[in-house]
């Protein structure tokens, strides 16, 4: 019942439609009651049985019919029309509220959902939740109601023989609380059924290419096909229930008639019913049946709607862990530096920490590079810096004011990354370099793309920067999409500049004419404190200070030549290198 | 006859029927079925009537307690007859949306990577998720109403013109009306399921790909301009249903009211022919009472026929893909290649993507049991090469020579059998660590696993995890590191002992010590392996017997190390740019 309140609250500003739909619902129902009895009167006042024929009175009973027809016609548009709509407001405005959700999760929520089952509560819950808005929930009034109505009018017919008739339907209540207890967990796990297979329809589309290349495709074919068929074994067992109670739900009725002709027709032979009262009987009861399986249609319909919603319902009540504060301070204006005091982080569930209290300062307009073993954290200390995640202990430290204070908008403004592995949208070029800074001057968008030493290649080709990004990049080579991000990363213009291992799929040539370029940009400019991630020695060389990180600390920092002297772990990792370079040089 | 049928396959509906003939002794048997339901409910209003004359008009109780028996037993059987209708046309229904799915799925997997490159994944998504739920839903109760509904109308039909045919062509005035506006609602609603297909193939597509980059999207504070592109793709599906709504509230209701109509020309008509003396009032009760039968069908027919209408536009979605040509080089009548020496010879192989002529002229060859470095600036096409030798796409012109076979005959799954491909880019897939790394070779034991791992040095990192090779990947990472993961992929690639091993960039992301360590591991695979290594850092290129240095699509230079060190060569100049920062 929460669940369907909840629901409901999604109807807010579109309420009249609620209402509308229930009041052309209630007259639909009266209407297509009250023909039938009027062709009855018809006949009985135009051929009475004892009297002359009087067929004029045809005319104005046809009128009214007629008149009631076209109510009904009205009503019905009026209840479809409404109700549809109310359906397809209610699908958008959860799969808005949704969308929202997302964008506002931590990465912490994203390191743990697949695409594939995302989209799918964005698409197959909130269509089951459409179906039932826009029919299912006025289909089931209606039953209510006409189940009410031709009650009370058999009731007012002959109360006695009415609560004989009408002893089964008690039978329904319990029939239809026992199928919708028992239907919903299997459409729960319908649901879920169906997200598997979007994961793996998903995963297929995403690496395709790495199927393809271990000549997979017989063995994900199978994996599919397990999955379609887990999709096929839990809807036959709510198709089980569904087909025994929902014929079981119009037998009820049925016994009614049964009892009907049992005591009705003791009590016409006895004298004490007329056969016309038997036979309004009859035509009523015969009226509920569509009803009552439509009322059983609406349970099965309506539990899968509720198990949709409390899917779509659960990640609209993820809570992100990363939150912007109600009373930011102000960003620095000046070049920032970047401080982290002891700072312990594990990713959610993953056991051993991956920082342990590591400490490090970096002032602002400095350049340091960051180097480790895999895995050591790398990528982890510049997610911290960006506020991906928080710290478990300890503390991160922009301009002097803990990052958790700043403004999160604010704060991912002025710090601009390049992530290790590049995600490009399937837009052109220069909607992909102008994604942080959409305003961007086409001069800015050049002189980005220069210093990313990727401006004469997209000038080559033949649509220039209007070039479209295919969505998995076949026409860019890898180190063409690491430079577009290098260039998108570049045109916000950041205070703080994030190079996770930016150019480990560019050749040294290009490496080396970017660092130049960095170099000069953070030279020119008021300068940017950057962080740079690289396992090449040339790159490393850049920055004005290295720092080592092992075992989730900062174990070494300094200069190239302090730490080669030190002769610790850097001179471990480069020492060798290191000498090759002076032998080269 | 072929070209008949051809045409008829043409239709979305007639070719569904092809998906339905594995089933169709089961599907005679529930059309049986449904038959004796029918049947048995059209019974029940003649075994009231046989009540009423019978038992209580004379007054005799024996018949009413015979037909109050009869009435339970007809009952009960259309209980019966319901459940067993309702849980086979779940089966068939439930089955042919299972072939369908995996008969979508194995094609697009025989899809060539062009056609991956020029749809979006959320395009594609979009047909095996919304697509087929959607032809679910008519399959639910579609059917077995249609069944139904359409023995009624037919059973009716019959009937009214057996009751009084004068009056029953009176009602059929109005049937040209009905035709002529279920037409126009035909067009118009086919165009609206239509829009409201493409429409959702919109939204996912946008949540697809952001849902993706979404750390992106946070990244660059994109949270607003996202939203906002999701908002209009959302409102635009709504607009498109909205439109699809309107048409059946018009239609819906419309359909009531012309039966109506009919209803009331009968009710004149008939009452000035009971004057008449032409038609008793018994008559006139049970024709109206027919017609009343007569007009619920068709309304649940044109319900069924809106949702008819919103699946054939998702079919004929479906069966578009089901129709794009497979990747020709996947086609069954391509040479299988049984073994693989390792001779891999490029002649004058050029190729061109759309416009963009992207390598020329690019000969070289490899002997078995060799190693080629490819080396070159970003953009030279160095991937290029390995999605050719892939057999992913064919030279636009020149020929390539596996064992001395032109590789434009052998098919290209056969051939990627014996071949290990490491890419740049890592995709692992959802499941354990141990799971990705056996995907190489699915037979291989727990041991072999290990084995790979170790020498790969993934081992070390991979035992730190509490639960170790059982450790779930997931889609983005989480705790892996992308080095950690480029790791995982080269022991997948390792384990599946290929003949000929490509290596595009495969160590981009892992420490020196460590790619150290793999050039160590790999002096001793490589040996006797035919292998070709893409990559940055000339450490890696060194051991190579032979390196080729692509410029811009073309072959600049080829020879050893040594010997490109030795002369004034654009080898050179990487060589030693990179060392002498």
């Amino acid at each position: 019942m929460k669940t369907f309140y909840r629901l409901m609250s999604f109807t807010g500003g579109r309420r009249y439609l609620l209402v509308l739909g229930f009041v052309c619902a209630f007259g639909v129902t009266v209407a297509g009651i009250a023909i039938p009895w009027f062709v009855g009167d018809a006949i009985d006042r135009a051929f009475p049985p004892n009297g002359p024929d009087r067929p004029d009175l045809l005319w104005p009973l046809a009128l009214a019919i007629l008149g009631l027809s076209v109510l009904r016609f009205l009503f019905g548009f009026g209840r479809r029309y409404s109700t549809n709509y109310l359906g397809h407001v209610v699908e958008y405005r959860l799969r808005r509220a949704l969308f929202e959700k997302m964008l506002s999760l931590h990465h912490g929520f994203y390191d743990r959902a697949s695409t594939g089952e995302l989209v799918s509560r964005a698409t197959n819950d909130l269509r089951v939740v459409r179906f039932f808005v826009g029919w299912g929930m006025f289909q089931l009034f209606i039953s209510v109601l006409t189940l009410a109505v031709v009650s009370v009018a058999l009731l007012y017919v002959n109360w006695s023989l009415a609560l004989i008739v009408l002893s089964p339907m008690p039978l329904l209540a319990f029939a239809a609380w026992r199928f919708a207890a028992k239907v919903h967990p299997i459409f729960r796990s319908v649901q879920q059924k169906l997200a598997d297979v979007t994961t793996s329809v998903q995963e297929n589309v995403s690496g395709i290419r790495v199927v393809k290349s271990f000549s997979r495709e017989p063995f994900e074919k199978d994996q599919f096909g397990g999955r379609a068929e887990g999709v096929l074994n839990e809807t036959m067992a709510a198709r089980g229930l569904r087909a025994f109670y929902i014929p079981g739900m119009s037998f009820i009725p049925a016994t009614s008639i049964a009892i009907l002709i049992l005591f009705g027709g003791r009590a016409v032979v006895e004298g004490s019913l007329t056969i016309g009262q038997f036979t309004l009987f009859q035509l009523y009861l015969m009226q509920l049946v569509w009803p009552m399986q439509g009322f059983g249609m609406v349970i099965d319909q309506g539990q899968r709607a509720l198990a949709s919603c409390e899917r779509v319902f659960k990640i609209l009540d993820s809570e992100p862990d990363v939150r912007s504060p109600e009373d930011p301070a102000p960003f620095p204006s000046e070049t920032p530096g970047v401080e982290l005091r002891g700072v312990t982080f594990s990713y959610a569930d993953e056991g051993d920490p991956v920082l342990k209290g590591l400490d490090l300062a970096v002032e602002g307009g400095e350049a340091i590079a960051v180097v480790g073993a895999t895995g050591s954290g790398k990528s982890t200390l510049l997610s911290l810096i960006a506020r991906f995640y928080d710290p478990e202990e300890g503390v991160v430290r922009v301009g002097g004011t803990d990052a958790r204070r700043l403004d999160l908008g604010e704060l991912r403004r002025n710090v601009g990354m390049v992530p290790q592995e590049t995600f490009l949208f399937s837009e052109s070029v220069r909607d992909n370099i102008t994604f942080g800074n959409p305003d961007a001057t086409q001069e800015e968008i050049e002189r980005a793309a220069r210093i990313a030493g990727i401006h004469e290649q997209i000038r080559a080709f033949p649509k220039g920067y209007e070039t479209m990004v295919g969505e998995w990049g076949i026409t860019l080579s890898g180190g063409q999409k690491q430079r577009v991000a290098i260039a998108r990363a570049l045109v916000k213009d950041p205070k703080v500049l994030l190079l996770d291992d930016a150019t480990s799929s560019v050749d040294a040539e290009t490496e080396k004419s970017i660092q130049e370029a960095l170099q000069g940009t953070l030279e020119e400019s008021r300068g940017r404190t950057t962080f740079i991630v690289a396992h090449r020695l040339s790159t490393i060389l850049l920055a004005d200070r290295i720092a080592v990180l092992e075992d989730g600390r900062i174990v070494e920092a300094g200069t190239h030549e302090e730490l080669l002297e030190r002769r610790g772990r850097y001179h471990a990792m480069y020492g060798e290198e290191g000498r090759m370079e002076r032998v080269s040089a | 006859m072929r070209r008949f049928k051809g045409y008829l396959l043409g239709f979305p509906l007639l070719r569904l029927f092809t998906f339905a003939a594995p089933y169709k002794w089961r599907m005679l048997g529930l059309g049986l079925v449904t038959v004796l339901a029918t049947a048995a409910s059209l019974a029940e209003p003649l075994i009231i009537g046989r009540a009423i004359d019978g038992g209580l008009v004379p007054g005799d109780l024996s018949v009413v307690y015979l037909m109050v028996g009869l009435y339970v037993f007809v009952n009960v059987a259309t209980w019966v007859l319901s459940y067993v209708q309702t849980l086979g046309m779940g089966w068939v229904g439930q089955h042919m949306i299972l072939d369908l799915r995996n008969a979508l799925f194995g094609h697009l997997q025989s899809l060539s990577l062009q056609y991956y490159s020029e749809q979006k994944a959320g395009w594609i998504i979009s047909r095996l998720t919304n697509d087929i739920e959607n032809f679910n839903t008519l399959l639910n109760d579609g059917v077995q109403n249609l069944v139904k509904n359409g023995l009624t109308l037919i059973g009716v039909f019959v009937a009214i013109f057996f009751v009084d045919w004068r009056l029953a062509l009176a009602t059929t005035t109005i049937l040209p009306v009905m035709v002529l506006i279920t037409a126009v609602f035909r067009v118009q609603s086919w165009k609206a399921y239509r829009a409201a297909r493409e429409a959702v193939a919109e939204v996912i597509s946008h949540l697809q790909e952001n849902v993706s980059g979404m750390r992106v999207v946070q990244a660059f504070t994109r949270e607003r301009t996202s939203g906002a592109g999701f908002d209009e793709r959302n409102l635009n599906y709504r607009r498109a249903n909205a439109r699809a709504s309107l048409q059946s509230a018009l239609y819906f209701p419309g359909v009531e009211l012309l039966g109506s109509i009919g209803l009331a020309v009968v009710l004149l008509y008939g009452g000035y022919r009971v004057v008449a003396g032409e038609l008793t009032v018994g008559a006139l009760v049970a024709f109206i009472g027919l017609l009343n039968m007569f007009f619920q069908p068709i309304q649940q027919l044109s319900q069924l026929y809106s949702d008819l209408q919103s699946t054939l536009a998702s079919l004929e979605k479906v069966f578009a893909v089901l129709d794009t040509e497979p990747d020709r080089a996947d086609r069954p009548t391509e040479r299988e290649l049984e073994t693989l020496r390792g001779d891999v010879e490029f002649d004058h192989v050029a190729f061109a993507y759309g416009e963009d002529r992207i390598m020329e002229d690019v000969s070289f060859h490899i002997r078995p049991g060799e190693t080629l470095a490819i080396v070159g600036e970003t953009g030279a096409g160095k991937s290029t090469i390995v999605k050719l030798l892939s057999r992913f796409y064919d030279p636009t012109e020149g020929r390539i020579l596996v064992d001395g076979e032109d590789l434009s005959e052998v098919r290209g799954s056969s051939l990627r059998r014996h071949m290990g491909v490491v890419l740049q880019d890592t995709f692992l897939f959802t499941g354990t660590i141990e799971e990705n790394i056996r995907y190489g070779r699915p037979g291989a034991t727990h041991e072999d696993i290990v084995r790979a791992a170790s020498t790969v040095g993934a081992d070390d990192f991979i035992r730190r995890f509490p639960e170790g090779y059982e450790t779930q990947v997931r889609e983005r990472g989480g705790r892996l590191s992308v080095g950690e993961r480029q790791l995982i992929a080269f022991a997948r690639a390792l384990l599946a002992d290929p003949e000929l091993l490509v290596l595009d960039e495969a160590t981009s992301s892992v420490d020196l010590a460590t790619e150290a360590r793999i050039e160590k591991a790999l002096d001793g695979l490589l040996e006797g392996r035919t292998s070709v290594v893409i990559a940055h850092r000339l450490s890696t290129v060194r051991r190579a017997d032979r390196i080729l240095v692509l410029g811009r699509g073309h072959v600049i230079e080829e020879g050893t190390h040594d010997e490109l060190l030795a002369r004034p060569s654009a080898y050179r100049r990487l060589y030693e740019s990179q060392f002498a920062a």
